[in-house]
């Protein structure tokens, strides 16, 4: 019998009063895969993440992991789920320290499993000399890290992560995608949203493009490449252009220009 | 000191345990509910501190309000002279409940539903109920703080009152502790239910007229009951004032609170016994419901409460006269920047809503009460002998106004925008204290003055009126005036609201009470004749205008250094 996919979303749709912001969305993602998925501003990316991860009910549709259905009370999944917001995500009175041990007594790890492990992920992430500072006076990037050491703490299987590189300097940002190869060769599924293509492009394993709340293009590049013929697009930024963008970039930066004078 | 704050925690771990045990039998996680509960307190205290180093001379928020209400309930221990100490007792719970159901109102309620910690613990392996009981812990934890600031002096005091018992603290304490829980509870329970019934914008609407609606409840109620009871004992209602008759006044929560200090004082019967058990009865099983029922599903009602609305923001457009008026009365953009921000958070900001406007009514509603009692309905007449009450009610108002005002200026949901007035800096910062200033006579001064004219013309007629009402708007801004200068620094809704500053905003309203007696005592005794009130507004107007240059000289829109480098100290 062939293995359940890790995600499995059908019929997602998502109403806010009246505004339609995903519209029968659905795809599998199998175990080990780093999915990336993209998409426009205000495209419904965010929205697909918030409902997969638990924090947002959908209108309809239905989402399961390893085949079962996905229930927000179903605390045992829950465990199995990490996830690196792309906002907030943290209390800035905090130390980065105590925010990890919070995080960490929240799944019940033992005492002394919580301190090796919020040490480990500050040491490795170079916040050493930081952890014991309040949340609210770290950098952008000194954030990150530890939203991402709080999103992996507890060794989950199925990890969503929502621009995690942003503010991250490029020697933590290759740390970072060398380290989610590594998860996806272990066996962990990884949600990769992002708007910097070219990451994804080096990155994942199959993209997912959307626009307007509905899936306009699913496939690994090569895949992508040959669903636009005779265009001659190679790079993902080029077929995501033409997928989802409807305007000359060259004539609007002109009239921004033009306004800033 | 890390001892003494080990010290703390094990205290504090201590009093948990049975409350955890309890907890855990109604499906609560033990280890996240503690959790839950230390990282809150934590966040609070520390949350108290950032604020306080914001304007150095800035005592602690919570600190200051706790100060605030022992002082308060300082100046009503002073009944137990003069009252019997059942009625005493019975007055002061009322009072108590009344002022304790509204500081969870606006200040801790609002820890109850936290739209922001859904991205903290909304996707990880917390159930609804857990977290909610963290929540509730933590206002109740509140709650019991000012519930002591409030009730020890009086307590103490009690045992000096007619027919008191020194087992008065004994018994009058922890009833009044339970009654303080049993408020909170109820204020709690209509948070619950309130977000089970109404979703996303429409339950950010409703909180609001409901708080509004409760905080009139509790208002009317601490003017009425203790006027009830005092005409109870002096036996005009035909009833006992206490001991084994019953009365319909008995299904009055306070009433059953107080059963126990009757029992004290007058021996058991079956009627103090009964209240005494549905008093604890009812906290308990309220607390009970509220954990095992109306906690379910919390988690998710609160995130979607906090999904912003995508409907646009309505625009009502302008009236054409409008736009010259105001750049009459606003003269330098600066001033229009300034106006156009303090009103759109005004009317938009969700923290500022749910905590200046329910305040607003403690100011807007005591005085009728006293309306009613003195003169059946009719407020005197302004130069007879009964002067002073007639001038109270236009004075006591736009005197009160600025001091609620100015106490919740500085507070928003919207603080994290503070960078963008630092960035530009302001080119005469004068001007943007004659802005705020202008925006509150605009909004609120004035449409109230107008509102007390139309009211009292039609008793005094509309020459009078106008006098007297010009007259308490000049008290009220000069007030306005006096306390700018003296305590308000920074742009108005730049600073984050910390836990405690609302309770100390209602404080500073309630003893801003004798400031307001000693405007009505001069009034009593130099505004005998039209002409004396023509003086006097003669006198106010230019001390107005002058103290108005002065405090725009004087004001500073930078509130201070921040201190948020400072190492964690504080529960760590």
């Amino acid at each position: 019998m062939a293995e359940a996919p890790a995600i499995e979303v059908s019929g997602l749709k998502k109403f806010y009063g009246n505004f339609l912001a995903l519209d029968q969305v659905s795809f599998t993602v199998p175990r080990g895969q780093i999915l990336g998925y993209l998409g426009p501003n205000g495209a419904g990316k965010s929205t697909t993440v918030n409902i997969l991860v638990g924090l947002l009910a959908r209108s309809s549709g239905a989402v399961s992991f390893d085949g079962r259905t996905y229930q927000r009370e179903d605390f045992a999944m829950r465990r199995r789920i990490g996830y690196v917001p792309e906002t907030g995500g943290f209390y800035e009175s905090l130390s980065g320290y105590e925010f990890l041990q919070m995080v960490g007594r929240l799944y019940h790890l033992e005492e002394n499993e919580v301190e090796r492990k919020a040490r480990g992920f500050l040491e490795l992430f170079e916040l050493e000399r930081s952890m014991h500072q309040r949340l609210a006076t770290y950098s952008k990037g000194m954030r990150q890290k530890v939203l991402i050491s709080a999103a992996l703490l507890h060794n989950p299987d199925l990890i969503f992560m929502d621009e995690p590189l942003t503010g991250l300097d490029a020697h933590t940002a290759l740390l970072l995608k060398e380290l989610i190869r590594q998860m996806a060769r272990e066996g962990k599924t990884v949600f990769y949203c992002s708007h910097v293509l070219d990451v994804v492009e080096r990155l994942c394993d199959r993209v997912i493009i959307l626009d307007h709340g509905r899936i306009v293009a699913d496939g690994n590049l090569e895949e992508l490449r040959r669903s636009i013929p005779q265009s001659g697009t190679t790079t993902l930024e080029e077929i995501f252009k033409r997928l989802t963008s409807e305007e000359d970039s060259g004539s609007r930066v002109e009239q921004f220009t033009a306004l800033m004078r | 000191m890390r001892t003494f704050q080990a010290l703390v925690g094990k205290i504090i771990n201590k009093m948990l345990g049975p409350i955890v045990s309890g907890l855990a039998r109604l499906g609560v996680d033990d280890r996240q509910y503690r959790i839950l509960l230390v990282t809150s307190l934590r966040v609070d205290f520390r949350g108290s501190a950032q604020v306080l180093s914001l304007p150095r001379r800035e005592t602690s928020p919570l600190g200051t309000a706790l100060a605030i209400y022992a002082l308060y309930s300082l100046m009503l221990s002073f009944l137990a002279f003069v009252l019997p100490a059942e009625l005493y007792a019975r007055i002061i719970l009322v009072f108590g409940m009344a002022i304790l159901g509204m500081v969870m109102l606006i200040d801790f309620g609002v820890t109850l539903v936290v739209p922001g910690d859904i991205g903290i613990v909304g996707w990880r392996p917390v159930s609804s109920r857990t977290y909610f009981a963290a929540r509730l812990t933590n206002a109740l934890f509140y709650i019991v703080i000012f519930s002591l600031a409030l009730h020890l002096i009086p307590s103490l005091f009690g045992m000096f009152s007619k027919g008191s018992s020194v087992a008065f603290p004994i018994v009058f304490l922890p009833s009044a502790l339970l009654g303080s829980l049993f408020t909170a509870g109820v204020v709690a329970a209509s948070y619950a239910a309130l977000l089970q019934l109404f979703r996303q914008e429409r339950f950010r609407d409703v909180v609001n007229y409901f708080q509004i609606a409760l905080m009139i409840l509790f208002v009317v109620a601490s003017q009425l009951f203790p006027r009830l009871e005092g005409s109870i004992l002096r036996g005009r209602m035909g009833e006992a004032a206490g001991g084994t008759a019953w009365s319909w006044w008995d299904a009055v929560p306070p009433r059953w609170f107080a059963a126990p200090v009757e029992m004290l004082l007058d021996g058991p019967s079956a009627r103090t016994l009964l209240l005494s058990v549905a008093a604890v009865l009812s906290t308990v099983a309220l607390f009970v419901a509220l954990v095992r029922t109306l906690s379910l599903s919390y988690l998710e009602r609160i995130g979607e409460a906090g999904i912003p609305s995508a409907k646009p923001v309505e625009r009502r457009s302008r009236p054409r006269w409008l736009g010259p008026l105001l750049r009459c009365f606003f003269r330098s953009p600066e001033e229009r920047a300034l106006f156009d921000f303090v009103r759109k958070l005004l009317a938009r900001d969700r923290q500022v809503r749910l905590r200046l406007y329910p305040t607003l009514t403690f100011v807007l509603l005591p005085a009728l009460p006293l309306l009613l009692e003195r003169n059946g309905g009719s407020p005197g007449s302004p130069f007879g002998g009964d002067s002073a009450f007639s001038v109270f009610l236009p004075l006591f108002t736009l005197g009160m106004l600025p001091a609620v005002l100015l106490a919740y200026l500085p507070f928003s949901g919207e603080s994290q925008g503070e960078w963008i007035f630092e960035l530009t800096g302001f080119e005469k910062p004068s001007r943007v204290a004659a802005a705020i200033k202008k925006c509150l006579v605009l909004y609120f001064f004035l449409p109230l003055a107008l509102a007390m004219v139309a009211f009292f013309a039609f008793f005094w007629g509309l020459a009078n009126a106008a006098g007297i009402v010009l007259f308490a708007l000049l008290c009220g801004l000069l007030l306005l005036e006096m306390l700018f200068m003296l305590f308000f620094r920074g742009v108005p809704f730049t600073r984050p609201m910390a836990s405690g500053r609302s309770a100390a905003g209602l404080g500073y309203v309630l003893v801003a009470f004798p400031v307001i007696g000693l405007f009505v005592g001069l009034a009593h005794f130099f505004l005998k004749t039209p002409g004396q009130l023509l003086l006097a507004v003669l006198i106010l107007l230019p001390v107005v205008f002058l103290l108005h240059r002065l405090s725009n000289a004087r004001y500073s829109p930078h509130a201070g250094p921040s201190a948020e480098d400072a190492p964690v100290r504080l529960f760590s």
